[in-house]
């Protein structure tokens, strides 16, 4: 013991001689307590005391009382646990599709597997019910069928699906694209034919990424909220647009805070799961040169099969994307189809200062967002230091947390002092900021921990200080996964309503809640114009960083977490 | 006295199971020596390395550096450079200013800094790569820039990290020829991590054993080979057989042992303290073992089992009467006769070459 | 910093529709030269912020929201009192004697209609509340949830008036089978009607007018036995940073000059004075309105939606 306790003397002693890096991780630790754990902790305790300051359960039982909300909450976790499996599978088809035949279009595949991560809230629902609805044009227009259960577990479903299947697509395309071909070739060589070769050989070394991808999707879908308002219907409740309904529909913030914490249990134990049980587990063991063997992985028929599959779930992504560009272009969105630009010049009159502030927001904290979160990886993987563990956790913990209860912890939390915050362009940032760095963090610390830890201790060697090897060495080599945190990050941002929603203020306001408002009023071509607007100018951003940086950056580039 | 370790211990928790990585380590190395650490994988060479570099925090002892303790000293404050297995080289920079890179954070004006770069890269044989990437450069042409890169800080001490293992052979024998060079030529104090014993026997000045985390012998690479003080080490460094038996005499230098079943008597050299009556073990090189009688005092008889003919020396076996098995090597085969597969032979050695220790 | 610059302004929470919003209180900037500065939040999240910014008021006016909303803030002391000279002709159950909350606009509830829907499945326009309970229009409609919504609860409520309770809640039973879906926002129905993914919509009817006015083929419909409404109301919140200017705001849009405004701006919202010009608004004296007291719509709020959360949703 008395060993221990002289490797401690001297490990702090290491950390005091090093001020900048002791400052750093003070400040972060401090930063992560006010910005993710406070917020938290505020609605737990809202939901927890009542009027007099009293400790009282009665929001718990009362919302749990209720077969509707009991309901609820098997709805949140039935139609999570479907979007997970048809989302992997979709993006399993996907990625093995373009890692392993010789289809043509591949290019055209990545695209549009990608796309939904640009999936504008509420109009992108309201566009499933164009296509599926009543008047559809593929139920209707294309089958005949007017009664399609659009609202509802299928629609819902449907809607999540296309929007959370890239998250998939890019984890898994990252796990099949490094399983090298040479391994099936060995088992052909051993006797196996296609099937047996996949079955024994690839599907079992992407098990771990199809368990993450799923417990990822799983979470996405609980926090979901644009999704559900619109297509989820009365007699389909689930739990996060509850909890919402609960504080803005019955004015009762106390059990929409209680819902909330229901919500958060399912969420926090799939996060759990991924990050230290499935999170563990190596994808592939296989590193070296990629082979590039002849793909011979499945026949023609089989081929053309996949290939229809993907071109089917490409036309449904893009046929969500037309309803909306169609919407932003006509007079009545089905009814009158006169080509205008008049949606715009609304948009541009109305909503310019939205559109403003919604860059400037994005600009603002997509950035801090991207460093921050190299950081922190740099910190979790190359640093040892007391709470090491505890940083990780809570600064993946917001990823986890849905944004609607996000939202209210920030106005409980930031509305008094000393961190008086509402009303101002900094607790949006800040929100934005804390919400995305997960995707960062998850980035950086993939893209590190392929980085030869010797190239920074022989920076150190050379005389650099933990600030100049992170901005010399560290931060030049995950430079990609810095592009891809800005990226994603800057999607979130442009994209983001739950939490939004509670915290813009009257000056400053988003596009996402113009979209809102625009669709609740009744103008629905605005919202589609508004829309229109968000993906473009979200494409344009990419496009520019593309070209700034010579193609070294892709949404695929980042794995995605964290829905607005 | 260029590096002290003094008592260096580390012990590594994992889920509360303790494991001891270095043990005690304590050591003194001379100004422009160059010490190679040892030993299997997972000896501790690595950690003991990495301690002196500062890369880990001993459990306990004291590493004092120029008479200055630098225990509690972060790596980029002790004046160490380093040279790793996987060079490390920086991907984003060009061979000039990984060179540079140190020279940089030191503020070195511009012609200084000039002046030393095209020194460096005329020490270790890198002229006209100096605008190359890494990624351009083959394998030993890269380690020749992580020598650069650490030379060129002129440290106190400078560390290499198993720096050969990533090279073929052929070249792996050229470049380690040219560290000892250019150590000797620039007279850096060095320590040097291997658990290749050619390698080690080749480059050092002194070599220190290591196995689970204990110093077993430290000694210059002769010492090391020629006389081991444990059967650790006679067995790591080089092929050995082992003859036990019973201590009969100690006669200063001069030990005689009785060499178990056979009954013969092995007249040998004191390598350990010895008493009459207890076990010893007698260390004996194959090469030592020779089919001519000459001036050599002992012998050993026994059946040939096989043999592999390899050109320069043929290697055999030979089972002796109890069943013991003995390996030997006869040079200049073609000058000599091949042994015949079955049939009995007699085997001479010397009592330099029979080197007795404790069990 | 910024706080200094738009210290002047009046900051109002707005849960009027953003342009109608913009329109009114354009009106409003022209006529007192006022500066506004303004947010769109819903009745519910408007709430749910002034309730969480109680200590630290960002607003100095909630416009718009129900006027059972403002109850409710008027009763957990988020708003304070003013009694503005300007409701001399304003009926009473439009405003709070003690001066808590005022009226901006009425809107009455009314089925929008898909006319292009309503040919393609061959059924008929209706008059009567009881009309839309015919078996042509099965899955047929959309109204939203008032577990969700303040304006299915006021379907309720009124509906209550017309048949009582008991009569209500059988009412809305025999409407299930021709409910497609129950949206979960007031405006959710107009968002499927207009363009043309079901036939009919309940709820408050400027959304209508709305899709109208752009060229969507709806009509709407005020069944004669009578529709309740909404008062679209205006607090000052406790603790307006900027008293004066909310004060004006109150005096000018309980005004004859404001209330004209609000036709004028084409708004689709109704005046709550009877001394203005309606332009080409239906007339409301060809509207039979149903008036319910907020007090007992507020005290019966709970148990009204659990009956129907158990009685109707199941349906």
């Amino acid at each position: 013991m008395a060993f221990r306790s002289e490797e401690t003397r001297n490990r702090l002693l290491n950390l005091l001689k090093d001020p900048v890096l002791l400052l750093t991780i003070i400040i972060i630790f401090a930063a992560l307590a006010i910005f993710i754990v406070y917020p938290i902790f505020k609605v737990f305790s809202a939901s927890l005391i009542d009027k007099n300051g009293q400790f009282d359960l009665s929001a718990y039982t009362k919302a749990f009382s209720n077969r509707y909300m009991r309901q609820g909450f098997f709805n949140s976790l039935l139609v999570a646990g479907l979007t997970a499996f048809f989302g992997m599978l979709i993006g399993y088809i996907f990625a093995y599709t373009i890692n392993r035949t010789d289809i043509p279009l591949k290019g055209f595949f990545r695209t549009v597997a990608v796309l939904p991560i640009v999936f504008p809230p509420f109009i992108g629902a309201l566009s499933i019910i164009m296509l599926f609805g009543f008047n559809g044009f593929i139920t209707a227009g294309i089958f005949g069928i007017r009664n399609f259960p659009v609202y509802g577990l299928w629609g819902l479903m449907m809607a999540q699906v296309v929007c959370f299947f890239p998250v998939a697509f890019i984890t898994l395309d990252g796990v099949i694209g490094t399983i090298s071909p040479t391994l099936e070739d060995a088992a052909f060589n051993l006797g196996a034919n296609r099937w047996q070769a996949f079955r024994k050989v690839i599907l079992p070394m992407s098990i771990p990424g199809i368990a993450s991808t799923m417990l990822v999707l799983f979470i996405e879908s609980l926090a979901d909220f644009g999704n559900p308002l619109i297509l989820a219907g009365s007699k389909f409740p689930v739990l996060s647009v509850q909890a919402y309904l609960q504080i803005t529909g019955m004015y009762d913030t106390r059990g929409g805070a209680a819902l909330a914490v229901w919500l958060l249990f399912p969420s926090i134990v799939a996060f759990i799961i991924q990050k230290y049980w499935v999170g563990k587990k190596k994808y592939v063991t296989v590193t070296g040169k990629p082979t590039t063997s002849v793909l011979k992985s499945v026949n023609r028929p089989v081929k053309w099969l996949l290939f229809s599959l993907c071109m089917l779930m490409a036309a449904f992504t893009l046929a969500i994307y037309a309803t909306i560009f169609w919407g932003a272009f006509v007079k009545a969105w089905g009814m009158n189809n006169t080509l205008t630009l008049e949606n715009f010049r609304y948009v541009f009159d109305v909503g310019l200062e939205a559109i403003k502030d919604t860059l400037i927001i994005a600009f603002t904290s997509t950035p801090i967002s991207a460093l921050l979160g190299m950081v922190i990886a740099f910190l979790l993987v190359r640093k040892i230091f007391p709470g090491r563990r505890l940083m990780e956790f809570t600064s993946l913990l917001s990823f986890a947390v849905p944004g609607t209860v996000i939202g209210i912890g920030y106005i409980l939390a930031f509305n008094t002092k000393p961190f008086l915050l509402t009303g101002t362009l900094a607790i949006l940032v800040l929100n934005f900021v804390f919400r995305y760095v997960p995707v960062g963090i998850q980035s950086g610390v993939a893209l590190l921990n392929q980085v030869d830890p010797a190239i920074e201790e022989a920076a150190y060697t050379l005389g650099a200080d933990n600030r100049q090897v992170f901005t010399r060495v560290t931060l030049p080599l995950i430079v990609p996964a810095f592009f891809s945190a800005l990226v994603f990050a800057f999607v979130r941002a442009m994209t983001a309503i739950s939490a939004a929603i509670f915290l813009v203020s009257a000056r400053w306001n988003l596009i996402t809640v113009q979209i809102l408002s625009q669709s609740d009023s009744g103008r629905l071509s605005e919202a589609c114009a508004f829309s229109v607007i968000l993906i473009a100018m979200i494409m344009a951003f990419i496009l520019v960083l593309k070209i700034f940086l010579k193609n070294k950056v892709s949404l695929s580039g980042s794995e995605s977490m964290g829905q607005g | 006295m260029s590096l002290i370790l003094k008592n260096v211990r580390k012990v590594f928790t994992s889920y509360s199971v303790e494991t001891v990585a270095v043990d005690n380590f304590d050591q003194v190395i001379e100004k422009g020596q160059l010490v190679t650490l040892l030993g299997p994988s997972g000896c501790g060479k690595t950690t003991t390395l990495r301690i002196i570099a500062g890369f880990e925090i001993p459990t306990s002892g004291r590493v004092l550096l120029e008479e200055r303790d630098v225990t509690n000293l972060p790596p980029n404050k002790r004046n160490i450079s380093m040279v790793f297995q996987s060079y490390a080289l920086f991907p984003h920079l060009t061979v000039e200013e990984n060179i540079a890179f140190g020279l940089k954070l030191k503020r070195l004006d511009r012609s200084e800094m000039r002046r030393k770069i095209v020194e460096m890269t005329d020490l270790v044989g890198l002229k006209g790569l100096e605008k190359r990437r890494p990624d351009q450069l083959s394998g030993g042409q890269q380690q020749r820039v992580a020598l650069a890169r650490s030379l060129v800080m002129e440290p106190s001490v400078l560390l290499f990290d198993e720096p050969l293992s990533n090279l073929d052979a052929k070249l792996r024998e050229t470049m380690r020829l040219e560290i000892r060079r250019i150590q000797q030529e620039v007279n850096i104090t060095s320590v040097y991590v291997t658990h290749d014993q050619v390698e080690a026997m080749s480059i050092s000045d002194v070599i220190v054993v290591m196995n689970q985390g204990k110093v077993m012998q430290i000694g210059s690479p002769f010492d090391i080979y020629a006389r081991p003080e444990n059967s650790f080490v006679a067995d790591f460094i080089g092929r050995v057989n082992f003859i036990d038996g019973t201590v009969e005499s100690v006669d200063g230098d001069t030990v005689v042992v009785s060499a178990g079943a056979t009954g013969n008597k092995i007249i040998g050299k004191r390598g350990t303290e010895l008493v009459p009556g207890k076990p010893a073990r007698v260390v004996l090189r194959p090469e030592s073992l020779s089919d001519r009688k000459e001036e050599r005092i002992n012998s050993l008889s026994g059946k040939v089992l096989k043999y592999v003919f390899l050109g320069s020396n043929v290697e055999y076996e030979l089972e002796l009467s109890d069943g013991r098995k003995i390996n030997a090597v006869t040079y200049n085969p073609v000058e000599r006769k091949l042994p015949v597969v079955g049939r009995e032979t007699e085997l001479y050695f010397s009592r330099e070459s029979a080197w007795v220790i404790r069990v | 910093m910024l706080v200094a610059v738009t210290l002047a302004n009046l900051v109002v929470y707005s849960s009027v529709d953003e342009a109608n919003a913009r329109k009114i209180l354009n009106a409003f900037v022209e006529e007192t030269g006022v500066g506004v500065d303004f947010v769109f939040l819903s009745s519910g999240p408007a709430l749910a912020r002034i309730e969480a910014e109680v200590n630290n008021p960002q607003a100095d006016v909630w416009f718009g929201a129900p006027l059972e909303n403002h109850i409710i803030a008027k009763e957990r002391g988020l708003t304070q009192p003013y009694k503005t000279l300007s409701v001399y002709g304003v009926s009473p159950e439009f405003y709070d004697v003690e001066g808590y909350y005022h009226p901006i606009y009425m809107n009455p509830l009314g089925i929008g209609i898909n006319t292009a829907v309503l040919e393609q499945i061959k059924a008929s326009m209706p008059v009567t509340w009881e009309d839309i309970l015919s078996t042509s229009l099965s899955r047929m409609i959309q109204y939203p949830n008032p577990q969700s919504s303040g304006t299915a609860y006021s379907l309720i409520t009124g509906l209550i008036q017309i048949y009582g309770e008991d009569g209500a809640i059988d009412y809305l039973k025999k409407l299930a089978p021709n409910i497609q879906t129950y949206t979960q926002s007031g405006t959710g129905p107009s968002k499927a009607v207009g363009p043309g993914q079901v036939a009919m919509g309940i709820q408050f009817t400027p959304a209508f007018f709305q899709f109208m006015e752009q060229g969507y083929p709806v009509k709407v419909v005020f069944p004669k036995e009578g529709v309740p409404y909404e008062v679209a109301s205006v607090s000052i919140l406790k603790g307006a940073r900027n008293l004066t200017d909310a004060q004006k705001l109150i005096d000018w849009v309980v005004s004859k000059a404001g209330q004209q405004q609000i036709v004028n701006q084409q708004t689709y919202f109704y005046p709550i004075r009877s001394d203005v010009d309606f332009g080409s608004l239906q007339p409301l004296s060809t509207i039979k309105l149903l008036p319910v007291d907020p007090v007992w719509a507020a005290e019966n709020k709970t148990r009204l939606i659990e009956r129907w959360i158990n009685e109707v949703l199941p349906y």
